[in-house]
């Protein structure tokens, strides 16, 4: 009997040089954790470039803040390797990580004042006093809290006390900034200013930027790239415009953003057909899309009014009802041949005549080119 | 990415994290709150249960000594006694606390912060006291002997009598706290439901009082079943449990019955602290804090009775407190009702003169001091400690123990683990030492659970920010987290300072002629028939404890002005 031996198993060594790439402020492989039985990081792959601003966007128990956690040290991983700078911290214990963070609660020392707090950190510097002193006045200035040095933070406002948070995490001039959902505590008004003040912040500083959140438009507006999660692994990497106009699952296309899902079959390259109608779709023929599928497509990109003849996907719809949403009415249409209902987002811009009501009868296109195609998953039921 | 991956590939390597000198001290620290548990309660006990089941000689004999002991005739009766009486006791003082609490939370009665006030004043006194001013009330030469239409005070009346004193404020406490979380907007509701007054109270009070009240219920057999000092003074030859306990190790040196005395006297005490305990963890699940506090609507017959009600109670605290004085200043009762301080010239009475009360002092002062460093810092640990999970779960557990222990029997288990001449501890035995080592254990669960709740609500990541800015946890531990924790560790401290001042049943066992202590004296002045000295004893230990109280509120009221502007509104 012959033996056949095998090279071993695993990936093979790539050959590429790495010494022209720079290393990335982070690198994360295979890293994987579970809770008793729960997985909650599952062979996470991610490298985050020195100055980027990386938001980590999923729905709660997607795994987000664990792997927050993970690179924090704060919830160390059973497996896998965490690389900053190339320097191997997957094991080290929190203190000897270099990382500034803010938390939700924010965490600020009660019985601080509002320079003790952001001085915490800078004690065991080797600074002087004065020089201390400078570096805590500095950091209130740039977060515009100098007027507010000798106050508590019980006499702050949840705004006040979020930019506390940040000057502490920034003043021993960290090198990775970890931000756990910081403005999700915060009013609408106050959440919107204070999320343009972070990102001008973090583009002054150039310091490399995790934030963790749920909120789709605060990652779209702030990040540079975003990372989508679900159920303990990563589902797409991309700069916010890919992740939104690119999906590349359909629960991405779900999450971020509203999204209509029609449920169809792949009866051609370029053909699919759901209840009595055939959809033109762009070629698929590079995609593994047989048999079962979901048409997705944006309120926005539906649209509404007089087409020609040769206008592809076309389709008769009622007035289901309306709500006015300020900048446009929301629509819900029903559509007899595909039997199911589709929302809209209508911009009135006066189409000729168009009379909008309540069971009023529609005419709305779907063009090829803002269809996108899923295979249907599963694990995941678009509603 | 949707690929699905095999989640741990066999041949990867878990991730260890590398301790560093930090952790190696935190959980040095965590080994020696377990050993200091270990030597002062796990032994003491497994040395106790053993004995129940050895002869003289030490072997083993099984349940023979059970057997032996349900064998005299006297035994079911001290038994059967012990359970009546708390029975009797506990459902008297859950219906005056009941309605008591009802009066302080759903009336308008003037008065209600000094009836509140009033009530908690038994927490103050050891339980001998209201055995010694029931005598001067209704003992045989007593100013309202009458009132028991020639009964003897000195048996189940006078037990029960002293006993419901004793655990009112207890009783009430608990009832109070159910009744102040009923969320006003449930009695809203009720009323725009057109629910009358008679269907409110059933529907929306009475439930919400139904867990107080159980809990109390448990809480109060207890301390009724295991308490020594009301039967020692007034139970005359009406023997119970702990009476029967002490004079069997005391007076009969018959150790291996002590243990079986013990051993009954836990069973029925740790099975009422299970239930109640599960009974309030399910409560408090279901409370959420915002409940909005509910003000009830003028009614004046409701708000007469209540008053008339409370007054009538408070007037028997009082009173009994009041007999206590008075009893002390007699000449000599009941021949010279004069009034003088001799009872206080304790150097006449009693061979030890003043030095009961230093020593009182002494082992109040000291366990203060060492109970609350060690209690709060062992909670911090507990609590805010990351890792070693399951050490934390089990010395989690060990905390709770001393609650369901009685004091007796730990005093007792103390005796056969320290007395023991293999025990290289046994030279604390006789000392100040294991006295203060005896209430530590004793008393830890209550302050350890008010620590555990203190640290609980602040916020969790201040360990976490302070580690990311490289600062040591012990640093944390020393700027932020005791500063913020003052109020809760001088509570802690205030709490074991008069809890050691008026305890007793630990120590009958345990006081050598060296470290005798008031509680103890004036256990042994009432039975050598010197009640006013007695009483002044009693009397000295309530200034005391009063005395702490009032500092503790003098330091709190300072400390909170000092911290206010940080600490925003918290009381």
């Amino acid at each position: 009997m012959v033996n056949i031996v095998e090279p071993a198993a695993g990936p093979p060594q790539s050959d590429r040089t790495e010494s022209t790439a720079p290393v990335p402020a982070l690198q994360i492989s295979g890293l994987s954790k579970s809770f008793g039985s729960f997985t909650a990081l599952r062979d996470i792959e991610l490298a985050i470039e020195t100055g980027e601003f990386v938001c980590f966007l999923g729905p709660s128990g997607c795994g987000k803040t664990t792997l927050l956690r993970a690179i924090a040290g704060l919830d160390v991983q059973d497996y896998g390797t965490i690389l900053q700078n190339g320097r191997d911290i997957s094991g080290l214990p929190v203190h000897a990580r270099d990382f500034g963070i803010v938390f939700q609660s924010y965490a600020l020392f009660p019985n601080l004042s509002v320079a003790g707090n952001v001085g915490f950190g800078l004690l065991g510097s080797g600074l002087s006093r004065p020089q201390r002193k400078a570096r805590v006045e500095e950091l209130l200035a740039m977060v515009g809290l100098g007027d507010h040095a000798g106050k508590y933070p019980a006499q702050l406002s949840g705004g006040q006390q979020q930019r506390v948070a940040l000057a502490r995490a920034l003043a021993p001039s960290p090198g990775l900034l970890l931000l756990d959902e910081p403005l999700s505590a915060l009013d609408a008004q106050v959440r919107l200013h204070l999320r343009d003040q972070l990102r001008q912040l973090q583009r002054d500083l150039g310091v490399t930027t995790i934030m963790v959140t749920h909120d789709q438009d605060e990652a779209l507006a702030i990040a540079d790239r975003i990372v989508v999660m679900r159920q303990g692994e990563i589902e797409q990497v991309g700069t916010p415009e890919e992740v939104f106009t690119h999906p590349a699952t359909a629960f991405v296309a779900g999450f971020l953003g509203d999204m209509n899902f029609i449920p169809g079959v792949a009866t051609d390259r370029n053909v699919i057909s759901a209840g009595t109608f055939e959809f033109q779709v762009p070629d698929m023929s590079g995609d593994d899309l047989a048999g079962q599928v979901s048409l997705c497509i944006r309120p926005a990109d539906i649209m509404v009014g007089e087409f020609s003849d040769d206008t592809p996907n076309r389709l008769d719809a009622r007035v289901q009802s309306i709500s006015f949403r300020g900048n446009y009415h929301r629509l819900l249409v029903n559509c007899p041949r595909i039997s199911q209902n589709l929302e809209i987002e209508f911009r009135d811009q006066g189409q000729n005549g168009l009379v909008i009501a309540e069971g009023a009868p529609l005419t709305i296109a779907l063009p090829p080119e803002n269809l996108v195609v899923f295979p249907t998953s599963p694990a995941f039921a678009p509603s | 990415m949707v690929n699905p991956v095999p989640a741990f590939p066999a041949e990867r390597r878990r991730i260890r994290v590398s301790t560093s000198g930090e952790d190696v001290l935190l959980r040095l620290c965590l080994i020696a709150l377990g050993l200091f548990l270990v030597v002062g309660l796990v032994l003491p006990i497994y040395t106790l249960l053993s004995k129940g089941v050895q002869d003289a000689d030490g072997n083993f004999v099984g349940l023979q000594n059970f057997v032996r002991y349900f064998n005299e005739p006297r035994v079911s009766v001290v038994f059967f006694n012990s359970l009546r009486i708390s029975i009797l006791s506990t459902i008297i003082t859950l219906t005056i606390a009941g309605v008591y609490a009802f009066a302080l939370t759903h009336s308008r009665m003037p008065g209600r912060g000094f009836f509140r006030a009033v009530a908690l004043m038994p927490l103050l006194t050891p339980s001998l006291l209201p055995g010694i001013a029931l005598i001067y009330l209704f003992g045989t030469q007593g100013f309202f002997r009458e009132a028991l239409f020639g009964h003897s005070l000195y048996g189940p009346i006078g037990i029960v009598m002293g006993e419901v004193f004793f655990t009112f404020p207890i009783a009430l406490m608990i009832v109070l706290t159910s009744l102040l979380t009923i969320d006003r907007r449930l009695y809203e509701a009720a009323t725009t439901l057109r629910a009358g007054r008679v269907r409110t109270f059933f529907t929306v009070t009475l439930p919400a009082m139904r867990f107080g009240l159980s809990a109390a219920f448990f809480a109060v057999f207890t301390k009724v079943f295991t308490d020594f000092g009301v039967p020692i003074t007034v139970g005359g030859a009406f023997p119970v449990l702990a009476t029967d306990l002490y004079q069997k190790v005391i007076g009969g040196f018959d150790f291996q019955m002590g243990a079986v005395v013990g051993i009954l006297l836990f069973i029925p005490a740790a099975i009422a602290f299970l239930i109640g305990h599960l009974l309030q963890r399910g409560r408090s699940a279901g409370i959420d804090g915002s409940a909005v506090i509910y003000i009830p609507e003028k009614s004046r017959g409701r708000d007469i009775a209540c008053f008339a009600f409370c007054a009538a109670v408070a007037l028997a605290i009082l009173g009994i407190l009041l007999m206590a004085v008075l009893g002390s200043l007699f000449k000599l009762w009941p021949y010279n009702l004069g009034l003088s301080l001799s009872s206080y010239n304790f150097t006449e009475h009693e061979s030890s003169g003043w030095g009961a009360y230093r020593n009182s002092l002494k082992l109040a002062g000291g366990t203060a001091l060492f109970g609350t460093a060690l209690i709060f810092f062992g909670a911090y640990l507990l609590e805010r400690m990351p890792g070693a999970g399951w050490m934390r779960a089990v010395l989690g557990f060990l905390c709770m123990v001393p609650l369901a222990m009685p004091g007796m029997v730990l005093g007792l288990s103390y005796i056969f683990f320290f007395n023991n001449p293999s025990n290289p501890l046994g030279g604390i035995y006789g000392t100040m030492t294991i006295l203060i080592l005896s209430t530590v254990v004793h008393l830890y669960t209550v302050p350890h659970l008010t620590a555990l709740t203190a640290l609980k609500q602040l916020d969790p990541g201040l360990e976490a920010v302070g580690s990311s800015l490289k600062v040591s946890r012990f640093v944390t531990f020393g700027r932020v987290i005791l500063p913020v924790s003052l109020p809760t560790i001088l509570r802690i401290a205030s709490y074991l300072f008069m809890n050691s001042m008026t305890t007793i049943s630990a120590l009958v066992f345990l006081y050598s002629a060296n470290t005798k202590v008031a509680t103890i004296s004036v256990l042994l002045l009432n039975d050598n028939a010197m009640l006013g000295p007695a009483a002044a004893m009693s009397v000295l230990i309530v200034a005391t404890s009063a005395g702490v109280v009032s500092l503790q509120w003098l330091l709190m009221q300072g400390l909170l002005r000092r911290t206010g502007a940080w600490r925003g509104r918290e009381t």
